[in-house]
């Protein structure tokens, strides 16, 4: 079962999610872009072989079976990226619990990644790098002494870790503070992006925080810092939050109950009026207006309203109307769970 | 500032790039039209480099030959600059001085300090040397597959004369 559907991880009321990606590739191939089909075949049977003799819980994704609809879908889950899907020459594989996904021929040979609920970049990265290390002493990664791990792009040389936290910034959103935040950001060598653009309440108010260097630090420095980074916006946040509420109580708590309202009762909801509900009900769970509200259910719920991941559950393609009324429906139900528990 | 190209009013803030049967589509979208749009996803920007592509065309170094091209795959730097991607670990020997630069310029140090591969660092680069033998002797290279042997045999006897050290 999906880690996902139980549990919501630590500094849950910001951090919605952590991942790191490891990108790897096998020393004597070329890299994937240069392949034709029959090499990167040769590369997957080299990864598959490794992969299911040591470990039973994972399962190969083959993208020439799947629909476009369960491909897409797996992209949502961010299991994997959509170029992969549809490269012709992509393979992913996943592990049961979904916290572990090997994509194979992406623009690497292997890109590792490993995702958790909450602030856990620690575990995100024991957990890749576990993965990283049986692979490599079978296969033999590409790596150079002076540059390190060598990658397809120049930008992810050297560690090839990618590490980065989804963080849910409302308050910070609202007062106007997100660009003041993204540039102080960009000077440690991270980035803060919007995950859905900027400046629009269809965002969500999520933020991607990640590394942007990849060599010359290790990689325990380079999630320090992360981690440093994320405490600092998470502290900002906290604190405007509360003084937004004890500033402005009624008009916060007014708004916040309308979004929940709504999202109880509307029968049609597009994907970007869905975000900025979504966006008002976490952060009344967050401010303790919402009680009880269980974070798991609600950061799933994100997921399960993706277009592709709505049309597996649906069990037909849907138009885009009918999504959107199949999607009030999914989020009625959900907002009935979670405000019932 | 790119204009949304499904609705042609609000500025695009969702640039998909999309490989359909190898042919590669770019799509700007608002974020209203992004999200009507079937196939797009909340999830799929974060691990794209924000145009990598424009960044590396802009960089060129000093030392940089216009000519350059990695003897094993026959990368060149014209190419890497439309692409974006290397085509093979040895392109990072034969286009060194092309790339350094560039690499500079988007990581700053230029030594890695992170893990290493424990085991098989030494077998992987032998492996990575047979194989390139293997290539050079079917392209009829025998110029460079003497090099290479070379290289091999150099390797092989380093690593028997450390044997039993560690």
């Amino acid at each position: 079962m999906p880690v996902w559907l139980y549990e919501a991880g630590p500094e849950s009321d910001i951090v919605v999610s952590s991942r790191v990606r490891l990108a790897r590739n096998l020393s004597g191939e070329l890299f994937p872009s240069l392949l034709d089909k029959k090499g990167a075949d040769g590369v997957l049977d080299k990864v598959k072989k490794t992969v299911f003799s040591k470990k039973a819980d994972f399962e190969l994704k083959d993208f020439s079976l799947l629909s476009p609809i369960e491909k897409a879908a797996l992209a949502e889950k961010r299991l994997c990226s959509v170029e992969l899907a549809e490269s012709g020459i992509g393979a992913l594989i996943v592990s049961r619990d979904e916290t572990i996904s090997i994509m194979v021929n992406e623009e690497d040979h292997l890109r590792i990644q490993c995702l958790l609920p909450g602030q856990q970049l620690q575990a995100v990265l024991a957990k890749a790098g576990e993965m990283d290390k049986m692979l490599g002493e079978k296969l033999g990664f590409a790596y150079d002494d002076r540059l390190g791990y060598l990658t397809s792009c120049p930008t992810n040389v050297g560690t090839g870790l990618r590490a980065s936290l989804m963080m849910h910034l409302p308050a910070l959103e609202l007062a106007g503070q997100m660009p003041g935040i993204v540039h102080t950001v960009g000077q440690m060598g991270q980035t803060v992006r919007g995950l859905y653009g900027e400046g629009s309440s269809a965002n969500g108010c999520l933020y991607q925080l990640s590394n942007q260097v990849t060599l010359g630090v290790s990689e325990e420095d380079i999630l320090n810092s992360l981690d440093a980074t994320a405490r600092s916006v998470m502290e900002k946040e906290r604190a405007l939050s509360s003084s937004l509420h004890r500033q402005r109580g009624l008009v916060l708590e007014d708004k916040l109950w309308r979004s929940l309202g709504i999202a109880k009762s509307a029968r049609v909801l597009d994907t970007a009026e869905f975000m900025s509900l979504w966006s008002d009900i976490k952060w009344g769970a967050s401010l303790g207006i919402f009680k009880n509200i269980d974070l798991a259910v609600l950061h799933n719920l994100m997921m399960e309203i993706q277009p592709a991941t709505l049309q597996l559950a649906a069990g037909k393609p849907l138009e885009a109307q009918d999504r959107d009324a199949y999607r009030a429906e999914v989020v009625r139900r959900a907002i009935e769970q979670i405000i019932n528990k | 500032m790119i204009i949304c190209e499904r609705c042609g009013k609000n500025p695009a803030a969702v640039h998909m790039t999309n490989f359909i049967n190898g042919q590669k589509t770019e799509l700007h979208l608002c974020s209203k039209c992004a999200g009507e749009e079937g196939g797009l996803t909340l999830f799929e920007s974060p691990f794209i480099p924000m145009s990598v592509k424009d960044l590396l065309s802009q960089m060129v170094g000093e030392k940089a030959h216009p000519q350059a091209r990695c003897s094993r795959c026959g990368m060149t730097l014209e190419r890497f600059r439309e692409e974006g991607r290397l085509g093979c670990s040895n392109c990072y020997k034969d286009l060194k001085n092309e790339l350094m630069p560039i690499l500079r310029s988007v990581q700053g140090k230029l030594q890695h300090t992170g893990a290493q591969p424990k085991v098989l660092k030494k077998a992987g680069e032998l492996l990575d040397l047979k194989k390139q033998l293997e290539e050079a002797i079917q392209a009829e290279e025998y110029e460079r597959a003497a090099k290479l042997r070379d290289m091999i045999r150099q390797k092989e006897q380093k690593e028997e004369s450390t044997k039993g050290r560690d």
